[in-house]
């Protein structure tokens, strides 16, 4: 029974979004057509891939792997570099309705710094900047720039001096310890946290008798990360006070909400819609009918409860 | 979950399993009803089908159209891991997720005389191609006798279809590579669709005889729609997605990934 309107809409540092869902980055076609209509109704936000610099053309041999639940991936930053992304893909995808959220590899911080001075000609056109620290960082010997919170607050710190949008820092979910990286990140300017990436795994194929990717690890996402990145969100959220983004492994209503109750203020979706392109709009109304029958008036009447 | 209500996006649907018919051990043709009429399909264009509404399998599996009907579609299914075999498990009225169709496919040759090349399911857009296309040539190869049920419903679909096989068991002994030396360069064009090695040798083949041809080529596939770069293929114009930029690609611009 709703008897009293529910709004979806949420703010996450200022931003606002018209759903908590966000399409996570690297998952979703730059084409026209995806950015508006049906297909993204329910949709708050979405990534784009990863940009680089330069053109990068990612990893070499197989580049997916299905696990139990789960997603192997090392498709590594493949893109069409910066200029060619502001060019070709950006008109395409500013004629949609979503809000476009950029998302910047971590590169070394002369490439980052212009990337990020290209990027702020056309700032207008972001909700927000997603600096992606899950990379390594070539100068300290291929160290994830997020692994380790001074590297991870200098990271931030230099984006923060050439962009002046909202930024938000996407984080490794296997460092030391993340609530120490997740403090120094926002003591850097961050804006918010999207909390986390892809966890590094393996596959081995019994047949050649060698690991099945080409740079031995890869990124596993999907269903299966699904508990890991709540009790990271919970961990994260109660160390912070700028707003977290929860990522990982999100399929259904109950996973939005239990993100939200841990401390998230909105979600990221990457694998699960592969399977299902319909999950933006179940998940969506699921998340009004559960507000309503809880007598909520918005989704951040969730955020944190489950702490209290 | 899937949605209960109509789709209003019909890149992705439900479908009900109608009917499941075995050819050979392993192999099946799967035919599924939809609420919505499906768009023109070429032959060559795919469709990604979850096994189940469930999580596991997680993705969907990739499947050439083999034939339509205003609302209907058929696949040509080999049971070639986990997805595949719980697929070819389900019962018929069994309600799946399909997203699709999917991709490019062959491009059509006016004036030309055109000559399909099959490697065992690769016939799959071959019987489309063939249920718009009457006057294609079709030529499929296989292992031996254990397909030979595939050679026999085909052949039903496609009068005149030569079948070649390995052993020598069914039809002519060999594979279907050996069409190509007879064809003409400037009269005649070659489609094919199976296994890498084989879409391999009719790419040297074919060059050899400057026989313009066109490979429709299987790699792993997350998402269909461009989304997720797993699908890359090497080309000589760079990158490309086997989803959204083929699965069918002239094949001289193939540089494969090896
Ligand atoms: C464009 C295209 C058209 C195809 N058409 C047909 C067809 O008409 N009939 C048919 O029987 N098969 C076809 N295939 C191959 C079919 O997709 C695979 O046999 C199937 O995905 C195997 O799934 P599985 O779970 O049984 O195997 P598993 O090995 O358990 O699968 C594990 C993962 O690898 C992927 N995978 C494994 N083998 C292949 C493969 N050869 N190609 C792509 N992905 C693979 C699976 O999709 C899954 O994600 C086609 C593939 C492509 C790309
Ligand atoms: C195929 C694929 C490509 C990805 N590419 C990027 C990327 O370019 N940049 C990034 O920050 N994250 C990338 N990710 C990570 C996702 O954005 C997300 O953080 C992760 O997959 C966990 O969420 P999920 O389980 O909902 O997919 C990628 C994930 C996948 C599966
Ligand atoms: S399968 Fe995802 S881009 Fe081709």
């Amino acid at each position: 029974m709703i008897d009293r309107p529910v709004s979806s809409s949420i703010s996450i540092g200022g931003v606002l979004l018209r759903s908590p869902l966000i399409i996570a980055s690297g998952t979703w076609p730059h084409e026209p057509e995806y950015w508006k209509g049906p297909i993204c109704s329910f949709v708050g936000a979405a990534c784009t891939k990863a940009l680089t610099l330069r053109p990068r053309e990612g990893n070499p041999g197989i580049r997916l792997w299905e696990t139990p639940c789960g997603l192997l991936n090392s498709i590594g930053l493949q893109n069409p570099g910066v200029d060619s992304f502001l060019r070709d893909d950006l008109p395409k995808i500013s004629s949609g309705d979503v809000g476009i959220v950029v998302n910047v590899a971590m590169e070394s911080e002369e490439e980052t710094a212009e990337v990020l001075a290209r990027l702020s000609v056309f700032e207008d056109r972001f909700l927000s900047m997603e600096l992606n620290i899950s990379c390594p960082n070539v100068d300290a010997g291929g160290m994830a720039w997020g692994s380790d919170p001074v590297l991870a607050a200098r990271a931030v710190d230099l984006a923060r001096q050439c962009w002046r949008g909202p930024l938000w820092a996407k984080l490794p979910p296997q460092c030391g310890n993340i609530a120490e990286v997740a403090r120094a990140v926002e003591e850097a300017g961050a804006d918010a946290l999207v909390v986390a990436n892809t966890w590094l795994g393996m596959a081995m194929d019994p047949v050649s008798e060698k690991p099945v990717f080409s740079r031995n690890v890869a990124g596993l996402s999907g269903p299966a990360i699904f508990p890991l990145a709540l009790r990271l969100v919970w961990e994260v959220s109660s160390s912070v006070h700028i707003p977290v983004i929860g990522c990982g492994g999100i399929s259904k209503t109950e996973d939005v909400i239990s993100m939200m109750l841990a401390g998230a203020s909105a979600v990221a979706i990457g694998t699960f819609h592969f399977s299902d392109l319909g999950c933006f709009r179940n998940i969506g109304r699921g998340l009004l009918e559960h507000l309503a029958a809880k007598g909520y008036s918005s989704p951040m009447d969730l955020i944190g409860k489950g702490k209290k | 979950m899937c949605g209960n209500g109509p789709w209003d996006s019909l890149l992705e649907r439900e479908v009900t399993l109608t009917k499941k018919k075995e050819l050979t051990k392993n192999l099946f043709v799967l035919s599924f009803e939809s609420q919505d009429p499906f768009p023109g399909i070429q032959p060559g264009q795919f469709v990604m089908l979850r096994t189940s509404l469930g999580m596991d399998p997680l993705l969907g599996r990739p499947f050439a159209v083999c034939g339509t009907g205003e609302s209907r579609l058929e696949l040509l299914v080999a049971v070639a891991g986990r997805g595949t075999r719980i697929l070819c498990s389900l019962p018929e009225r069994e309600r799946l997720v399909l997203r699709g169709p999917l991709g490019n496919g062959f491009p059509p040759q006016p004036g030309k005389r055109v000559y399909c090349l099959a490697g065992t399911t690769g016939i799959a857009p071959f019987l489309l191609a063939r249920q718009q296309t009457p006057k294609i040539h079709v030529h499929l190869g296989i292992p031996g006798r254990g397909w030979g049920g595939l050679a026999t419903w085909a052949a039903e679909r496609i009068p005149g279809l030569c079948v070649y096989s390995e052993d020598s068991s069914v039809g002519i002994g060999g594979t279907p590579l050996a069409c190509i030396d007879q064809l003409e360069p400037l009269n005649d064009v070659v489609w094919a669709c199976g296994p890498t090695g084989m879409l391999k040798a009719v790419q040297t083949a074919c060059e050899r005889r400057k026989i313009p041809c066109w490979i429709s080529l299987e790699t792993r596939m997350a998402c269909g729609i461009g989304g997720c770069h797993g699908c890359v293929v090497r080309t000589v114009a760079g990158l490309r997605k086997t989803c959204t930029d083929g699965p069918v690609f002239d094949s001289r611009e193939v540089l494969w990934n090896d």
